[in-house]
C-alpha cells in the first residue's frame, strides 16, 4: 500500500492525520487523486449539497495601527490619502439602502483604528440592528476582539458579552493569516499573535458563538507552515466543535510589500482546498472563497472538498485593494448557476447554517439527454479549431 | 498504467472496460464519450490525466505566434470561454478531459491560455491537456522585463508550479527551456 493510500485509509476510518500526513498530502503530486480523496470525504459529509448565502461586506473603516506587509487595504492613519472612517449614520444607510429583501448576513471587518472609543463599536451594531433587525451580525475579527481587549483593558470574554449584547452574533475566520511565529513575526507583527487569535475563538466557542477560521497562503510560508496551521485549528476544533466553517484565503500581490512575490496558482488554490478538506475533517464545511481565488477556480474546488461559496457580497474591497479582478458581487442567481453547473446542489443559507431554501439540482430531461448524446459528435467537433 | 484509486473509481462506475480501451490508446467513440459527460468530473479528468501521462509524459509544449498555427501534430481547442452566461469552468474542464480521451494519443491536446485565462489554462494541465498556446504580447509589462518576456516567464512559471516540464515551441522548431541561456 503507497503512502498516499495509508493517508487515506486513515482518513476514511477517521483516524487523526498526523503533521507528517499532512505534509505528505500537500507534496502529492496527482492532484486529482488528492481531489477525489477529499470528494469523497465532502461527499460523505454533504452529499451533493452546497451552500451559499445572501450577504454583504462592509468596511467601516481602513484606519488600522498594524502594519501587515500583505494588506493593501488598511492606511495607517486617520487623515493619510486614501484613510476613511464612516459615521454610523453613512454606515447604517450601508445596511438600510442593501437592495435585497433576502439579506441574511452582515459581514464586518475593519482596520484598527487607535481612536474609536469601545462605545462606538456598541452604537454602530445596535444601529444596525435597528434597521435590520433579522440580519446576522458576522462582525469583528478575532484579531479586532483581541485588539479591543487589549486597548480597553477587558479580557476576550468580556469584549465578545458586551459585543453580543449590543447584536454581534458570531465571528468571522479573518486574521488568523498563518499561525506559525516564524512566519507571523514577518508579515504580521505588530497585531494578535497565533496564540491570541485561538484564544479569542476560544472565548468566543465557551460563550457558545459560532465563528469561522481561515488561512492566507501562499507567500513566504512553507507547506509545513500551512500544515501546522490547520493542526492548530484542528486540535481547537476537537476541544471546542466551534468553528462552523474554514476558509482558505490566497494571497494577492498588489498595492502591498510583498508584491515582488508571486501569487499562488490554481493548482495550488485546489490544492490547498483539498488538504484543508481532509485535515479538518472535524470542521464540518469548507468554503471556496470567491473572491479569492476566482470564480471559475471556486467552482471547480466544489470537486475537491468545498461545499460553500460564500455569497453575494455586493462590495468586497480588500482583496481588490490588493488586485483582485473578480466582480465586486455576484447575484443569487449566478451563485446557483455555478453550483447547479457543477453538478451539485444549491443550498441557501444563513450565517449558522441553517437552510433557507434547498433548490432543485439542474434537471436533465431524459430527452435532452439523448439529444445531447446525438450531437456529442458534432458538439465535440465543433470544440476544435480547423 | 491506471492507479488503484483510479481503478476502483473505474470499477465502481462500471467504466473499467472502457478505462482500460483509453489506456491502451485506442480513441474512444461516440457512445464512450456519451457515457463519459455523464461520469463523475473528476473520474473522467483522473482518466484524461492517466492517458495524458501514459502517451506523452509530462512535457507541456508551449505554442506562440506562428507555431500555435502551423503545428501539425496538436489538436488546438477553440472553447467558448470568457462570456458570463457561457460554459462555466467545470464544464470547460470536462471539454478538455472528453477531447484528450478522444484523440488519437500521437496528438497533443492544447488549449489557449487568452482564451481561458492563466489559471483555467493551468487547472487544464491536470485536466489532459498537454499544450498551451496563445500570443505572448497582450498583457501588462513589468517595470524590468519586457511584456513578452514577463508573460513568458509567468506561464513557465505556471506550468512547473504544476510539476511539469515546459518546451516552448516558436516557429518551427522546439526549444526546451532548460536549453536557453
Amino acid at each position: 500500500m503507497s503512502r498516499f493510500e495509508a493517508i487515506a485509509e486513515k482518513i476514511r476510518t477517521g483516524e487523526a492525520p498526523s503533521f507528517e500526513d499532512g505534509l505528505a498530502l500537500y507534496l502529492e503530486p496527482d492532484l486529482l487523486r488528492l481531489g477525489q480523496l477529499a470528494n469523497e470525504l465532502r461527499e460523505r459529509k454533504h452529499g451533493d449539497r452546497t451552500y451559499f448565502n445572501v450577504n454583504m461586506r462592509l468596511e467601516v473603516t481602513n484606519v488600522c495601527g498594524a502594519s501587515c506587509s500583505f494588506c493593501a487595504f488598511a492606511k495607517l492613519e486617520e487623515g493619510a490619502p486614501g484613510a476613511r472612517t464612516m459615521t454610523h449614520e453613512q454606515a447604517w444607510q450601508e445596511l438600510a439602502s442593501h437592495p435585497d429583501a433576502k439579506l441574511t448576513e452582515l459581514h464586518m471587518v475593519n482596520g484598527l483604528h487607535p481612536d474609536l472609543p469601545f462605545e462606538w463599536y456598541e452604537d454602530l451594531l445596535r444601529g444596525f440592528k435597528r434597521v435590520r433587525p433579522g440580519v446576522h451580525l458576522k462582525c469583528f475579527t478575532a484579531v479586532e476582539i483581541h485588539f479591543f481587549a487589549e486597548k480597553f483593558a477587558m479580557t476576550h470574554a468580556q469584549v465578545l458579552s458586551r459585543l453580543r449584547a449590543a447584536g454581534l452574533g458570531s465571528l468571522p475566520g479573518g486574521g488568523a493569516e498563518i499561525l506559525h511565529p516564524e512566519v507571523r513575526a514577518r508579515i504580521a507583527p505588530d497585531k494578535a499573535d497565533g496564540d491570541q487569535y485561538l484564544a479569542v475563538h476560544r472565548a468566543a466557542h465557551a460563550l457558545g458563538m459560532k465563528t469561522n477560521c481561515t488561512m492566507l497562503y501562499g507567500h513566504i510560508e512553507t507547506f509545513e507552515h500551512r500544515v501546522d496551521h490547520l493542526l492548530r485549528l484542528r486540535a481547537l476544533q476537537a476541544d471546542t466543535g466551534g468553528f462552523q466553517c474554514f476558509i482558505p484565503l490566497a494571497f494577492h500581490n498588489e498595492n502591498n510589500s510583498l508584491q515582488k512575490l508571486p501569487e499562488p496558482t490554481a493548482v495550488d488554490d485546489l490544492r490547498t482546498i483539498a488538504v484543508s478538506r481532509l485535515l479538518l475533517d472535524n470542521i464540518p464545511h469548507i468554503k471556496a472563497y470567491w473572491v479569492s481565488m476566482g470564480v471559475d477556480t471556486a467552482q471547480i474546488a466544489l470537486r475537491f472538498g468545498a461545499d460553500d461559496l460564500d455569497g453575494t457580497i455586493v462590495h468586497e474591497t480588500i482583496y481588490h485593494s490588493a488586485g483582485s479582478k473578480v466582480p465586486m458581487g455576484m447575484t443569487r442567481e449566478q451563485l446557483v448557476r455555478l453550483i447547479r453547473e457543477a453538478g451539485r446542489v444549491p443550498v441557501e443559507r444563513d450565517t449558522e447554517y441553517g437552510v433557507i431554501e434547498e433548490l432543485p439540482r439542474a434537471h436533465v430531461p431524459e430527452a435532452a439527454m439523448k439529444v445531447r448524446e446525438r450531437n456529442a459528435e458534432r458538439r465535440n467537433l465543433s470544440v476544435f479549431s480547423r | 498504467m491506471i492507479g488503484r484509486m483510479l481503478r476502483n473509481a473505474l470499477q465502481h462506475a462500471g467504466l473499467l472496460e472502457l478505462g482500460e480501451r483509453a489506456m491502451r490508446g485506442e480513441g474512444l467513440d461516440l457512445p464512450d464519450i456519451a457515457t463519459l459527460e455523464r461520469a463523475d468530473l473528476l473520474l473522467v479528468a483522473g482518466l484524461a490525466d492517466a492517458v495524458r501521462r501514459q502517451h506523452r509524459g509530462d512535457e507541456v509544449r508551449l505554442l506562440s505566434g506562428v507555431a500555435a498555427k502551423r503545428e501539425p501534430d496538436l489538436l488546438r481547442l477553440n472553447l467558448d470561454a470568457g462570456r458570463s452566461d457561457g460554459p462555466t469552468g467545470e464544464e470547460l474542464l470536462r471539454r478538455i478531459a472528453l477531447a484528450r480521451l478522444s484523440t488519437p494519443c500521437s496528438k497533443s491536446v492544447g488549449v489557449s491560455f487568452e482564451q481561458l485565462g492563466l489559471e483555467l489554462a493551468q487547472t487544464a494541465l491536470a485536466f489532459g491537456a498537454d499544450a498551451l498556446w496563445g500570443d505572448l504580447e497582450t498583457r501588462r509589462t513589468l517595470p524590468l522585463l519586457s511584456g513578452k518576456a514577463a508573460r513568458r516567464q509567468e506561464i513557465e512559471g505556471l506550468v512547473q508550479r504544476s510539476g511539469r516540464r515546459v518546451r516552448w515551441v516558436e516557429g518551427a522548431q522546439a526549444v526546451p527551456v532548460e536549453s536557453r541561456s
